[in-house]
């Protein structure tokens, strides 16, 4: 073991502070600046100028939404600018002297990948594509590599098991590849990287950890390491992770928009944010000990939404750590971090989902969170805004809608003060509304403008297939995103309103291979399709001119279930690949990390004819694998318990038990052994006796 | 054809189920000696043929054995600290 060698970097700290106040100090003044116009414009757009409460809803509304989205203008911008001067002279990675952060020495860490229900053939093809990059730099003794289940069901978490073995023998990984599964789920991720710091985190410095879908680059690993060990003040290093291996059509627009748009606004939101960046949960390096000292998370205390478990632990650990007096940076110039895309509408929404409830819970912590620094209650207030911004516009819309039909179905009012010697006209301004939707539309699309510019001026355009395919991949993800849009705004305010009523929601594991069928989006989108119908309607109705200004919201809504169903396809995402359309870098260069990924698939498959369960009693090896890995359960009335199940098993087959039935026999040593030799000597025209009869 | 001949031709099948699983390639070599089991235990007038061809297999098969591998390294137990909220 290295010991570390702190060059601690007192000067550049106070430096940063400095900087980023001026930064941040830079933004606000930029966006409330930019939101007071725009309010003020807005007023004049209405009849009664702001003169009634539904107008003075709408302003306020507009104000709220349009400073958001100014936000993520101005960070657009800020990325933009320092991208094209040589980058951020104040990041991490800048002030290192690149000699001597890769002559630093290197330290203990675990690489952890935290799963629940995942394709195990697939995250642990992840895996083994990290431990192969790792390997090549020639660093692997620094490295041990745990996955830590959660999973539920015997059939999955047995094949994780046989998986890990394979791939531990197939990788010569022994004593450096783990597997734990949790016997009890608590605190959902958190917990469960939790329960690893127990009983393992003294014995690393530096812990990586990373998502079922991550995949990190072995040299990218490793500076990390040297980055912490350079920088003791620092507690978490966060990756901008890439999105890649994308199949279907949803999947490549978001790699793709996230490949090209992504790193102006990581260098924006790195630039702001500085030594007091978020945590992302994943794609991160983390010290060890002050996260352990410090990152406990206890349950929310008070009621509803805000009672119990903290979800989304990410944020909060990012600002426990800033509390404790360590920095958090954002470093968008590590190379090769990865995570992939939902395949889906429907995956994405479903995560969606969960994040809204997880982020909203941050809204008690923004409040009642003690010594927090304000960046990071800043950062609350950004995830808050993720999802609060849905039921926010749709209030908007429904205003504008009370509004538009106020001057139809009820009289006009001519004096709406109290006192008003003369009378106003009240008329909508339909010009300045049109001057006012494009200046909201610039502030969305500028900074796609600038990405865009920015990777032609870098000459990387030949990396998204050329300048022509560059311009209709760009004019195909807009299209998309403008086709999303209004669809993730009834969703996500659909989650809010769950959320805020502390509605059950379902913590599952994502399908990242799955298409959408027709039937099933026909039905789940039928309550939006319906009520953008009506809406349209009611707005032809008061107003044809409304009607018009309606269509774009509308008309995605309408359409979801095709959305949902084509976006799903991975044929057509396959096809816009041939035609090199929606490219990445990764896919016209080449990748070393990708080639591994896909052409060198673990050596573990599953059976086709038996489940996990089934073969883990079947197979010899399999047995002896999971039986060692088992433990002698004790207590006289699990014992008599198991005896039954093991002899009902025995009689009836694996189908006759439960899950938590087959759980149980599967955790306990000797009914693994005894079911392996009974099954073996079993009558032929027994149950197993003709299932392996079969094989 | 006889219960017998049908019993031998089950454990049989059942004998090379197993050395096939336990990764052994069944090769004619392998088939002769699963044959040896079989009449042996045959010869030996078990009631339960089945029963009596597995509990020889040891005997005539070397079964390759995985090595036994580490699932975790040995626990250095530590805490989490909980602060404010």
């Amino acid at each position: 073991m290295s010991t570390p060698q702190p060059a601690p970097l007192q000067a550049s700290v106070h430096n940063w502070r400095a900087t980023g106040f001026r930064r941040r100090l830079l933004l606000l003044s930029a966006v409330l600046l930019q939101t007071a116009a725009a309010t003020y414009f807005m007023l004049s757009v209405l009849p009664y100028n702001g003169g009634t409460w539904v107008e003075i809803g709408m302003a306020s509304v507009f104000a709220i939404l349009f400073s958001w989205i100014s936000v993520g203008f101005w960070i657009g911008v800020f990325g933009f600018v320092l991208r094209r001067t040589g980058g951020d002279r104040q990041s991490l990675m800048r002030q290192q002297n690149p000699k001597a952060l890769a002559a630093t020495a290197m330290a203990r860490t675990a690489i952890i990948m935290p799963i629940y229900n995942e394709q195990v053939e697939d995250c642990l093809g992840r895996l083994k594509a990290v431990y192969l990059s790792v390997q090549r730099t020639g660093h692997i003794e620094f490295f041990d590599f745990y996955i830590l289940s959660d999973t539920r069901d015997p059939d999955i978490w047995l094949n994780e098991q046989a998986a890990w073995a394979s791939l531990t023998t197939e990788l010569e990984a022994q004593g450096r590849l783990y597997y734990r599964r949790r016997p009890l789920n608590q605190n959902y991720k958190s917990g469960n990287v939790g329960d690893f710091l127990r009983r393992w985190g003294r014995d690393y410095p530096y812990m990586v950890v990373l998502d079922a879908d991550s995949l990190m680059g072995g040299k990218t690993l490793v500076q990390m390491v040297q980055l912490m060990q350079r920088h003791p003040q620092v507690g978490i290093v966060q990756s901008s992770p890439s999105l890649l291996n994308g199949q279907s059509v949803f999947a490549r627009i978001q790699q793709f928009s996230n490949q090209l748009y992504g790193p102006l606004f990581t260098t924006g939101l790195a630039a702001i944010q500085m030594g007091e960046a978020a945590f992302w949960g994943h794609n991160a390096i983390l010290r060890t000990e002050p996260f352990m000292r410090h990152c406990g998370l206890r349950k929310l205390p008070s009621w509803g939404l805000f009672r119990g478990p903290i979800l989304s632990h990410d944020f909060v650990e990012a600002a426990y750590m800033g509390r404790a007096g360590h920095e958090v940076w954002l470093e968008p110039e590590l190379q090769h971090s990865y995570e992939e895309s939902p395949p889906t509408l429907v995956e994405e929404l479903t995560r969606d989902k969960r994040w809204a409830k997880g982020n909203l819970q941050h809204l008690w912590l923004l409040v009642r969170g003690r010594r927090l620094r304000l960046a990071h209650r800043m950062a609350f207030l950004n995830g808050i805004m993720s999802y609060a911004a849905s039921p926010l516009w749709l209030a908007f819309l429904v205003l504008a809608t009370i509004a538009a039909a106020s001057m139809v179905i009820w009289p006009i009012d001519y004096f709406p003060e109290a006192h008003q010697l003369h009378p106003v006209w009240p008329e909508w301004q339909p010009l300045r509304a049109l001057v006012l939707i494009l200046v909201t539309f610039s502030l969305l699309f500028i900074p796609k403008f600038l990405a865009v510019f920015d990777t032609i001026a870098a000459g990387r355009s030949r990396h998204f297939g050329g300048g022509l395919r560059l311009f209709l991949s760009v004019l195909l993800e807009m299209i998309v995103s403008a086709l999303l849009a209004p669809i993730r705004m009834l969703s996500h305010t659909r989650f809010v309103l769950e959320s805020l009523f502390n509605l059950k929601l379902k913590w599952a594991g994502q399908n990242r291979s799955g298409e959408s069928r027709w039937g099933e989006a026909i039905l789940n989108q039928a309550f939006g399709s319906v009520l953008a119908l009506s809406w349209i309607g009611f707005a032809y109705w008061i107003d044809p001119m409304f009607f018009l200004w309606s269509l774009p919201v509308a008309v995605p809504l309408i359409f979801a279930a095709p959305v949902f169903v084509l976006l799903s396809r991975t044929q057509a995402g396959q096809r816009l690949k041939r035609w090199g359309l929606l490219r990445i870098p990764e896919e016209t260069g080449g990748s070393q990390l990708l080639d591994d990924l896909n052409g060198n698939p673990i050596q573990h498959c599953p059976h086709l004819d038996l489940s996990a369960f089934q073969l883990a009693l079947v197979d010899p090896r399999l047995n002896a694998v999971h039986a060692a890995l088992a433990r002698q359960l004790g207590g006289a009335i699990r014992k008599t318990r198991l005896q039954t199940l093991r002899e009902q098993c025995l009689r009836h087959g694996a189908e006759s038990l439960s899950s938590g039935e087959r759980n149980l026999l599967a955790s306990d040593q000797v009914s693994l052994t005894w079911l392996h030799e009974q099954i073996w000597l079993a009558p032929p025209d027994s149950v197993w006796g003709q299932l392996l009869s079969k094989l | 054809m006889s219960v017998a001949t049908c019993q031998s031709e089950q454990a049989l099948h059942r004998i090379i189920s197993y050395l096939d699983m336990a990764g052994i390639v069944i090769t004619p070599l392998i088939e002769k000696r699963a044959l040896g089991l079989i009449t042996e235990a045959l010869d030996a007038h078990s009631d339960d043929l089945l029963r009596a061809c597995m509990a020889r297999m040891p005997a005539f098969f070397e079964l390759p054995e995985r090595p036994l591998l580490c699932k975790a390294p040995p626990i250095r137990r530590g805490s989490l600290g909980y602060g404010d909220y």
